[in-house]
């Protein structure tokens, strides 16, 4: 019904713009002038006056550099057999051991291994496999979904019925299948070498669903908007409105979706790594560890699992609570 | 008994005093929305407010009947319904007050009401929320509501669904539902701006006859002088929060005094004349963040002169219309010999 | 009297409203279709204006998409100098029909910056290829708005509405066009904005040269544009007349229910008009079922015999071009 609409002239003052919002400031293009304008803008006036947000933030960033700067800051080397002392074993948290008289940080495990470079090294397993996971599955879901709302019919038709599908099964499930599946594919002797990969694309394909969805979403309000007839009117290609003009406007919600991901992700691969299905035990993830660790826990080596358990918290938990918070801040309508 | 009666009926029936409306906005600044105005509703008289959008009259008319949303809110001045402040009650007094002493109606019909229950149930339960009349009574008031608005065959429609009806017709039903149980005042914020052209003229005439039936003032909102010119007795004119010109409808249509109404009148464009060019008021209304100083409409005001930069004008009565223009202030006219100039050019 | 640069001969298109193929087993009905353009004929004159005027479910905007080649007709076909929209030699044609939309804040994308959105076309139809002849054009377009250059650097929610307009009428001209549609360029604007929007639009339009067909529900802002005027009813044409003889000597009751019906400031000047305004009966019947024959004829004072029956044809009457059975007989 194409009746009066009410008269606007104005955005409502509530607005929250994460692109540079004055006149002046947009103006300045090059790195520097992003960067400015980007710290400028009301996004980032809320992360910083929003103490949730930067705990949970500095919580990542501290485990994220820890975990890439394990090579150099872990004291001790906890995968070389060779570097290993069985009698170093079982030592308690910052406690001599009393056959070496070393001390370890957050003790030792029945090898020998010190438990702190071992979160370390598991850390950045599990943030690798994480991040490459919800890229994996946001390629994949971004791109379906794109196609499933824009061309519509019965692409879309086939693409939701899949998702719809794969939705009914409990996510860890589907990885699990998928893990199981390729490893059939994969000469044994080669199956090492690829498990991470393996769990990296099992992760990601049992992700991809939200993505899509959410995308699709995205896609089926946008594509209504005049600013896409107005390029399908100057005969822009269609793959060209999708990728240069729809995806851009996707990206909020993407990066929501994302972050949350990121979080199930690193739960995901250490419940993997948990069942014994996950990373070789030769590159043990914190959730490798955890199972380590679980054998121990009721025999009195409590710190074999606790610590483990606790960094896998705090890096989920941090990761959750940015994705709560950039959602949130990126609603116009909650205040 | 006789003075006092006369002095109750000439007491206003809606009094708002330097009404403020603020919204503090992030950053830990403050938008102020609306800046202090005034104005009157006499008993059973049509007073329209209209205004460009970011002028603030929707505002205004929400925070008469207490629905402004948060984070905006009533900074300062009064809101008196019969001498009675409302604009510091409790949400469960207020409640009271809506329906009952006030009704509403928005623009949206669709949304106005309830799309789960039948028209007729839900005129009969505001008719029984606020009146003490049972179950046949309020169905037969509810009928013969409908009838008055117009609504064709109104005894079917009492048990249609919102969404069975046209946009029109229930358009009526809202008026009817924001009548029932009798309020004094109404206000009606953009109640034909979502409809048909032809069907605009129909509704607007409704809400006057109706309304006048019952003796009730109406507070009418919108951005449209045509609908304003139809029904209404008295107009305000409102320009970035405050209050440009007031007064009867034909000297501020006809004779319009304020800069602003001038110019405005002179872009709407004509039904029955050819116009070569129109009227075209320089620039924009400012963002309500950065009005400027002095007068908010001096940038923009072709007869601007050195004070309009430095104080802000109040409303000056001259025979029934209040301007609030340097221009048609008498203390500045002894002082700037060119305001009495420009008068006389003006007419 | 200018050539033709548009013809629109018997344009007719349907939208199919039907539920999902399932649904309709499931419920046992048929396929539903709305006509929203029914047998529309007109001719808009080179350099002029054509203002389409209606209410809702009129098919105005459906026309203006037809127009520009957005969707292909059901049946009947648009002109552009001679070639068929959509047909063969359309593709070289493209570049000179061009389009304004109603609602400023959705047709600019949001995510990209003006002058990446005033570039598009240039770039499409490849009217220069050097990057820094682009960027002058596009400073060149802006200030033809009324806009500075700088404005390209900057993005859409940094402007008002009226600006955003402005802003899409530069788009529309990047294409160097000869012929713009503009479907209800003004309606979400403020008064004052709108004014100035359509004092630009008739100066860019002697400026260059321009042909429009300005669709609005605004009868005002019809008669203050065009030259020539149609009326529409339920996706038909029932009247189309030079400007003056419409406002003057409107023929289809429509066109005079439509004109008295208007809610308008003038009134005032006119106090006894008030008491005697046309009894308006009803309301615009729904486009899925509209009524046989005459699509007016519920409503129509003028109603007699063949009016519920057959569909009247656009006839020549006193100057216009009317589809009235009972103006027609006379």
């Amino acid at each position: 019904m194409s009746t009066t609409q009410p008269p606007t002239s104005e955005p409502p003052p509530t607005r929250l713009a994460t692109g540079a919002p004055d006149s002046a400031r947009s103006a300045q293009t090059g790195i520097f002038g992003r960067i400015r304008a980007a710290l400028d803008s009301d996004l980032a006036f809320e992360f910083f006056h929003s103490p949730v947000a930067i705990f949970a933030a500095l919580m990542v960033l501290i485990i994220l550099s820890a975990a890439m700067l394990a090579p150099w800051i872990a004291p001790h080397d906890p995968f070389n057999p060779a570097t290993l002392n069985l009698m170093d074993g079982f030592s308690r948290p910052m406690v001599a051991n009393q056959f070496t008289g070393t001390t370890f940080l957050l003790g030792t495990d029945d090898q020998g291994r010190d438990v702190f470079s071992a979160i370390l090294y598991g850390a950045r397993i599990s943030l690798f496999v994480g991040f490459a996971a919800v890229a994996f599955g946001m390629v994949l879901g971004v791109g379906l979904g794109l196609l499933a709302g824009y061309r519509g019919g019965w692409v879309d038709a086939v693409i939701m019925r899949i998702a719809d599908v794969q939705l009914s099964f409990p996510s860890i499930l589907v990885a699990l299948l998928i893990y199981g599946v390729a490893r059939g594919f994969i000469p044994p002797t080669a199956r090492e070498a690829a498990a991470m990969w393996v769990l990296i694309l099992a992760i990601g394909l049992s992700d991809w669903v939200q993505f899509a969805r959410t995308v699709r979403g995205v896609v089926l309000v946008e594509k209504e908007k005049e600013y896409v007839q107005a390029a399908k009117l100057i005969g822009v290609g269609q793959l060209r409105i999708m990728v240069a003009h729809i995806l851009p406007n996707t990206l909020g919600p993407v990066l929501v979706i994302a972050t949350i991901g990121l979080a199930l992700a690193i739960i995901a691969e250490a419940t993997l790594s948990f069942l014994g299905v996950g990373v070789p035990p030769t590159q043990p993830s914190l959730g490798t560890l955890i199972r380590i660790g679980q054998g121990f826990l009721f025999s009195g080596e409590w710190w074999i699992l606790l610590f483990p358990a606790l960094t896998l918290l705090a890096l989920a938990l941090s990761v959750n609570i940015l994705g709560d918070w950039l959602r949130d801040a990126l609603n116009p309508r909650l205040r | 008994m006789g003075v006092e009666d006369a002095a109750i009926n000439t007491q206003p029936l809606l009094s708002v005093r330097d009404l403020r409306i603020e919204f503090p906005l992030r950053r830990g600044t403050t938008l102020v929305a609306v800046d202090g105005i005034s104005f009157d509703v006499k008993r059973g008289e049509i007073l329209g407010i209209v205004g460009e959008s970011g002028a603030g009259k929707s505002l205004t008319g929400q925070s008469v009947i207490g629905l402004l949303e948060a984070p905006g809110r009533i900074a300062g001045g009064k809101i008196l319904l019969d001498g009675q402040r409302i604009d510091n009650l409790a949400e469960a007094e207020m409640k009271k007050l809506r329906g009952a002493r006030i009704g509403m109606v928005f623009q949206d019909p669709l949304t106005s009401l309830n799309p789960l229950y039948r028209v007729g149930a839900q005129i009969v339960e505001t008719i029984r929320t606020h009146l003490n009349v049972d179950e046949a009574t309020a169905q037969e008031r509810a009928v013969s509501l409908l009838r008055e608005v117009g609504l064709p065959a109104a005894e079917q429609r009492m048990s249609a669904y919102p969404h069975q009806l046209s946009g029109g017709m229930r358009q009526r039903v809202v008026i009817a539902l924001a009548l029932c149980a009798e309020p004094e005042l109404v206000i009606a914020d953009e109640p034909t701006t979502a409809l048909d052209v032809s069907v605009q003229t129909q509704v607007i005439q409704v809400l006057k006859q109706s309304c006048a039936e019952r003796g009730a003032a109406v507070v009418l909102i919108t951005h449209d002088m045509g609908v304003v010119a139809e029904i209404a007795d008295r107009v305000a004119v409102m320009y970035a929060g405050c209050i440009a010109e007031i007064g009867p409808v034909a000297q501020v249509i006809r004779r319009p005094r304020h800069p602003y109404t001038v110019g405005l009148m002179g872009t709407i464009p004509h039904l029955r004349a050819d116009v070569a060019s129109l009227v075209q008021v320089p620039g924009v209304m400012p963002r309500l963040t950065a009005i400027p100083q002095g007068c908010a409409f001096h940038p923009r005001c072709p007869h601007t002169f050195e004070h309009c930069t430095r104080e802000r004008p109040m409303l000056t009565q001259a025979d029934e219309t209040a301007t609030a223009c340097w221009l048609w202030t008498p203390e500045e006219e002894v002082r700037n010999g060119k305001a009495a100039n420009v008068r006389a050019d003006d007419e | 009297m200018s050539e033709a640069l548009v013809t629109v001969n018997a344009l007719s298109h349907e939208f199919d409203i039907s539920k999902p193929w399932l649904n309709r087993v499931l419920e046992g009905e048929g396929r539903q279709v709305v006509k929203a353009v029914s047998d529309v004929s007109l001719s808009i004159p080179r350099g002029q204006t054509f203002g389409l005027v209606g209410e809702s479910g009129c098919g105005k905007s459906t026309i203006a998409r037809l127009m520009v080649g957005l969707m292909p007709p059901s049946s009947g076909q648009v002109r552009f100098d001679g070639v068929e929209v959509g047909g063969i030699g359309w593709a070289d044609q493209r570049r000179r029909v061009q389009m304004i939309f109603q609602d400023p804040f959705a047709s600019l994308n949001p995510r990209w910056r003006i002058q990446w959105i005033l570039a598009e076309p240039i770039r499409t139809f490849a009217l220069l290829k050097d990057g820094a002849a682009i960027s002058e054009r596009v400073g060149e377009l802006l200030r033809l708005v009324g806009l500075d250059p700088l404005d390209g650097q900057k993005y859409p929610h940094e402007f008002s509405g009226g600006q955003r307009q402005r802003i899409a009428i530069a788009r529309a001209l990047a294409s160097e066009p000869d012929f713009i549609v503009c479907d209800e360029p003004t309606s979400a604007l403020d008064v004052s904005v709108q004014a100035q929007v359509l004092n630009l639009m008739r100066e860019l339009q002697q400026r260059l040269g321009l042909t429009y067909l300005l669709i609005s529900h605004d009868l005002a802002v019809v008669r203050h544009m065009s030259d020539l005027i149609g009326v529409m009813y339920l996706g038909r044409l029932v009247e189309v007349a030079a400007k003056k003889h419409l406002f003057e000597a409107p023929a289809h009751p429509y066109t005079r229910l439509l004109l008295d019906a208007v809610p308008d400031v003038e009134i005032l000047d006119r106090p006894e008009a008030a008491g005697r305004r046309t009894a308006i009966s009803g309301e615009i019947p729904s486009p899925i079922d509209p009524p046989s024959g005459c699509a007016f004829h519920p409503r129509c004072p003028l109603r007699f015999a063949p009016c519920d029956t057959q569909r009247p044809d656009l006839a020549e009457h006193d100057g216009a071009q009317v589809a009235c059975h009972a103006l027609n007989a006379k």
